[in-house]
């Protein structure tokens, strides 16, 4: 019996002991926060069908073998897709995913994440190093390879190669994009957000408007462009300049809260340039009829060209070709398409609604970017912290 | 484990245990044998060299022909990698070839150039080529590059994978047949591969001899040996003489009567690059099979799209025709279709050739108004 008994202790040490081990943690000094979309989304068919799939690898600081081929880099995005529809605030893709295709960086990728700056969560934003960085997009094929591992003639298909300086505890965002429709021509945005230094109040819903669409996507004929139902009436592209008209409503149709019909919210100009637009906002619980912890209400959006009146709208549900004067939004539920709104782009609601603390659903404001590409509209929502669930 | 040992308390059971450790010995006793003759079988003898397989497939025999009678199937047992696009039987019946006899008739040289273009230098798995990779290129033994055209799955429907191959223009019936030495592809279709132009190739063929004299007469000739790429659907003699077009009155269909443009221009697509498998793969990877544009030089718009039927496996059919912008809702017009196998898909370095039965635009439409 003390034999078992001593054998036993003697097990009980072994494990203690063999348990103990030191956790290297990455950690990266002066950090500066980077999240990267791919916004390639032009046709590609039987007329140009040897034009490279917006497939990429991004590498930040690469280093080259004698014949200039990539052989390592400080930095990998590798598999990067074209970007989702809606990017959330944090990297859910992760979870719900088994491909490697990442729609987003750092997206899937495991690399240490942004902390939370002034109350937002910058978990979708990878930390790198600040300072100046060369950062190189290269084609990479479809496959499940590491790029790394590609054959070398394969390797030297470059996107866009840029040089640029990445200020300490600055949050970027960055798009890799067509910059004109005719000439192909390729560039980048680098977007210094300003959304953790404005002081913006986690009572109102704020968004802000870009227009990135290629130069003369809009006005091209329209056998050029993607001829995509989901994106509504503005899927052959919208005007370089349009308003924006705000409507909040009740779920189940168009039902407008008094005083949030067709409000003027300003302009969007089409432009490829790395400007914050300024944001506009809107109470969280606009609906005087809500308990203020949760509201239902749905956000619509009416692009308009200068002139056009909302209420006079010369263009129907079914229209497909607007000729550029015509965009709608419509930020409902989850994203799914309803039976309503038919000319309508859907797209996630841009109040989130989630089990927090004593109350679920509890609704929480958050600070959003609509970017308009080519003909059809990508949302980016950025969330606060909220109190767990308790169950 | 703890709660077994304290279970161990009497010496009966302990007796027991000691007893059955001890018969648990026992086969001890056997193993202790030499077994001198013991060899483990190698996983790899199960795959057979690539020569060898040519040769035991019935399917494949008058490709082994080809391999033997040009002295590649001995290489083909070599050390590789190898991948072999192998056309079948019918793939060969199709140019008129049935018994393996029949080989003795051809040019040795050439048609070992040509069987070495269906053999790359590499194991190409499935699982190498990319994903909805159009036109991927690799290297074969002929020193060219064949381009590889994998359609395997349609975005918007991304549970179901396709995983259509086309090489050339032909179409893997069987993929993915793991040799020894390499990877072997069952393809529909022989690769057709003319060194030289669009323009040398026309000028070799003496059934387009009508088609080559009225471009050079439409000033339409000498681009054809420019870099291109250009997709030709050239109508052939018979063709053009269904339409009263013939080498003698020829010189009626002149620029000053006739919109040459549109009645012999409209079959030359220059800056093109176009199997017509090109078009059933480009239905799965983006929706979209069909080829509509403006005509060079003309206001009349062409349409060009293909199918083909991958479960039949039938020869790629394509559809030609073309839109009057004076008249739209007419719709497609003088539709024309072509699925002569043999005769299409011919590739050279500065395009690709199909053949045409019939005009799409007919002279008395091309009339100068």
């Amino acid at each position: 019996m003390t034999k078992i008994k001593h054998f036993l202790a003697a097990c009980a040490m072994i494990w203690s002991c063999s348990s103990c081990s030191k956790v290297e943690y990455t950690k990266v000094d002066k950090p500066a926060y980077l999240r990267v979309f791919n916004d390639f989304n032009t046709k590609i068919g039987v007329d140009n069908k040897d034009e490279q799939k917006p497939f990429m690898c991004m590498l930040i600081d690469p280093t080259f073998d004698k014949d200039g081929v990539p052989v390592g880099a400080a930095i990998k995005g590798d598999y990067l897709d074209k970007r989702d529809p809606y990017a959330p605030p944090y990297p859910s893709h992760i979870g719900s995913s088994t491909s490697k295709n990442n729609p987003e960086y750092p997206g899937k990728e495991s690399v240490p994440a942004g902390p939370v700056v002034n109350g937002f969560d910058l978990s979708s934003w990878a930390q790198i190093p600040s300072g100046k960085h060369r950062i190189i997009f290269y084609y990479r094929p479809m496959n499940d390879i590491p790029f790394f591992n590609l054959e070398p003639a394969v390797r030297k298909n470059v996107v866009v190669d840029t040089t640029l300086e990445l200020g300490m505890d600055e949050i970027y965002t960055m798009h890799v994009l067509q910059t004109n429709f005719k000439t192909k021509s390729r560039g980048i945005i680098v977007r210094k957000e300003n959304f953790h230094l404005l002081p913006l109040s986690d009572s109102m819903v704020y968004v802000n408007f870009y227009n990135y669409s290629a130069e003369g996507y809009w006005s091209a004929d329209k056998s050029e462009k993607t001829d995509n139902y989901e994106d509504g009436v503005m899927r052959f592209g919208l005007r370089d300049d349009v308003n924006i008209w705000m409507s909040l409503c009740k779920p189940g149709g168009w039902n407008t809260i008094p005083g949030y019909k067709f409000a003027y919210l300003g302009q969007m100009k089409r432009s490829i340039g790395n400007a914050v637009a300024p944001y506009y906002s809107f109470p969280l619980f606009a609906d005087t009829a809500s308990n203020r912890i949760t509201t239902d209400i749905w956000q619509r959006f009416t692009l308009l060209v200068p002139g056009l009146d909302p209420e006079l709208i010369p263009y129907g549900d079914r229209d497909s070709y607007v000729d550029g004067q015509y965009g709608l939004l419509a930020m409902y539920g989850n994203g799914t398409r309803q039976t309503f709104e038919r000319g309508g782009l859907f797209l996630p609601s841009m109040i989130v609604n989630i089990h927090s603390g004593t109350y679920n659903p509890r609704s929480f404001a958050t600070v959003n970017t609509i970017e308009v590409v080519n003909g059809t509209a990508y949302l980016t929502t950025i969330q606060r912290q909220y109190a767990k669930p308790i169950y | 484990m703890a709660a077994i040992l304290f279970k161990i308390k009497s010496n009966k059971m302990l007796k027991y245990i000691k007893s059955c450790m001890w018969i648990a010995l026992l086969p001890v006793l056997f193993t202790g044998c030499k077994h001198d003759e013991l060899t483990v079988p190698d996983s790899r003898e199960s795959y057979r060299l690539a020569g060898d397989f040519v040769k035991n497939n019935y399917d494949l025999q008058l490709f082994n022909a080809a391999l033997e009678y040009t002295g590649l199937s001995v290489d083909m047992n070599g050390e590789g990698p190898f991948t072999l696009l192998a056309p079948n039987n019918s793939a060969f019946n199709e140019l008129g070839i049935t018994r393996a006899s029949d080989f003795q008739r051809l040019n040795k040289d050439s048609l070992k150039l040509a069987m070495q273009y269906h053999i790359l230098n590499r194991r190409l798995p499935l699982s190498d080529i990319p994903t909805n990779g159009v036109d991927v290129r690799y290297l074969n033994l002929a020193g060219k590059e064949v381009f590889l055209t994998f359609a395997a799955v349609n975005p918007n429907n991304p549970g179901f994978p396709v995983n259509n191959l086309y090489v050339n223009g032909s179409f893997a019936v069987k993929k993915n047949v793991t040799l020894a030495n390499g990877v072997l592809y069952v393809m529909d279709k022989v690769m057709k591969y003319i060194p030289g132009t669009v323009q040398q190739f026309l000028a070799a063929q003496s059934e387009y001899s009508v088609y080559v004299a009225a471009l050079k007469q439409s000033g339409l000739w000498e681009q054809l040996s420019g870099a291109g790429p250009f997709t030709i659907f050239a109508p052939d003699n018979a063709a053009l003489g269904r339409q009263g077009i013939t080498m003698e009155n020829l010189s009626l269909y002149n620029s000053n009567k006739y919109v040459t443009a549109r009645l012999f221009g409209m079959y030359v697509l220059s800056k093109r690059n176009l199997f017509l498998t090109d078009f059933p793969a480009m239905y799965i990877i983006y929706g979209s099979s069909q080829l509509k544009a403006k005509i060079s030089n003309d206001n009349y718009i062409f349409l060009v799209s293909a199918t083909k039927s991958t479960y039949q496996v039938t020869p790629t059919e394509f559809s030609f025709s073309y839109v009057d912008p004076d008249n739209p809702a007419l719709g497609n017009q003088g539709t024309v279709y072509g699925n002569t196998s043999r005769k299409n898909d011919n590739l050279t370095d500065n395009g690709i050739v199909h053949y045409l039965p019939d005009l799409v635009i007919k002279p008395e439409v091309a009339i100068k108004k």
